[in-house]
């Protein structure tokens, strides 16, 4: 269990790494939808996952409306890897 | 909302395909083609060079037309994503397309083949379509699957009935595979629009 990274093993911020990893970059209002976490909640796991480097936040404008991009760094990717490894590993160990 | 890691990685594909614009997109590639194909067919002066051009203007066409929709229509109702695209799923692309330029290639001599000759073809054209379709209801039980796999059944027992040749089989069984794309993208895409008003996210 401990060498499960526990950035990434909040139940909040593993939806959200687990989304990103399969999209090259996603804006809030998608992973408000996909995540259901509040407004709130999503913009503090986000300042959390960007402090520690996992992810890239991008504040641009669509037109005249605000858009917050997001993206897993190469960082973010290795660390979500390594967690679905040990995650499966623990798994396994659990059933045999 | 998804439960287990595998869902959530899979989930922004399943997102990018249920607004239902890429079965719109994929049913118009089937259709705009088949409709210059059977106008050539009729005209008979239009140079063979201009309808693989026109295919890859439509294609080209058709894929802005797609990104413009996403980007103006979806987005501000459900979020933006841009889906990581793989040099594999590229190579794919390129390899579908050059498959697609050979069959035609290879099948052209035999697009006025006798009218008893003609039916096989059509026939296994029909039957792939129908099998891919199930095979995707196979993965993600969706009902309007079922549907989209019968459109090219029920289209072959009307062209096998009228004894059409090869070419005009393939003709009508890209219009109607293409249609059904269409006609069940829309109502998918009306259905997405309905579920996902405007100011849903909101302050």
């Amino acid at each position: 269990m401990k060498d499960l990274d526990r950035i990434i093993h909040e139940p909040g911020r593993l939806r959200i790494v687990a989304l990103l990893s399969a999209v090259k970059e996603a804006d809030f209002v998608y992973l408000l939808r996909e995540t259901e976490l509040t407004k709130g909640n999503l913009s503090s796991h986000l300042a959390k996952l960007e402090e520690t480097g996992y992810i890239e936040v991008e504040k641009t404008f669509r037109g005249k409306i605000p858009l917050t991009l997001t993206r897993l760094t190469p960082q973010g990717r290795t660390a979500f890897q390594n967690y679905r490894r040990a995650m499966n590993g623990l798994l396994r160990k659990d059933q045999s | 909302m998804a439960d287990s890691i595998d869902d959530l990685v899979r989930r922004p594909s399943q997102y990018w395909n249920e607004d239902g614009l890429i079965e719109i997109f994929v049913g118009l590639m089937a259709l705009i083609p088949a409709c210059l194909f059977g106008l050539a067919g009729r005209l008979r002066w239009v140079p063979a060079m201009l309808l693989p051009l026109a295919w890859i203007a439509v294609t080209l066409l058709l894929k802005e037309g797609l990104k413009r929709m996403k980007e103006r229509v979806v987005s501000p109702r459900s979020g933006y994503i841009a889906l990581a695209s793989s040099r594999r799923v590229q190579w794919i692309g390129v390899a579908v397309f050059l498959l697609s330029g050979a069959v035609y290639t290879i099948a052209r001599p035999f697009l006025h083949m006798d009218e008893n000759w003609g039916r096989v073809p059509g026939l296994v054209v029909a039957v792939s379509f129908f099998a891919s379709f199930l095979a995707g209801w196979v993965q993600a039980r969706q009902a309007h699957l079922l549907i989209l796999a019968c459109a090219p059944l029920l289209a072959e027992i009307w062209i096998f009935r009228s004894g059409l040749g090869f070419g005009q089989a393939i003709l009508w069984l890209l219009v109607a595979q293409g249609a059904a794309l269409v006609v069940s993208g829309a109502v998918r895409f009306r259905s997405f629009l309905r579920a996902n008003p405007r100011d849903r996210f909101s302050a």
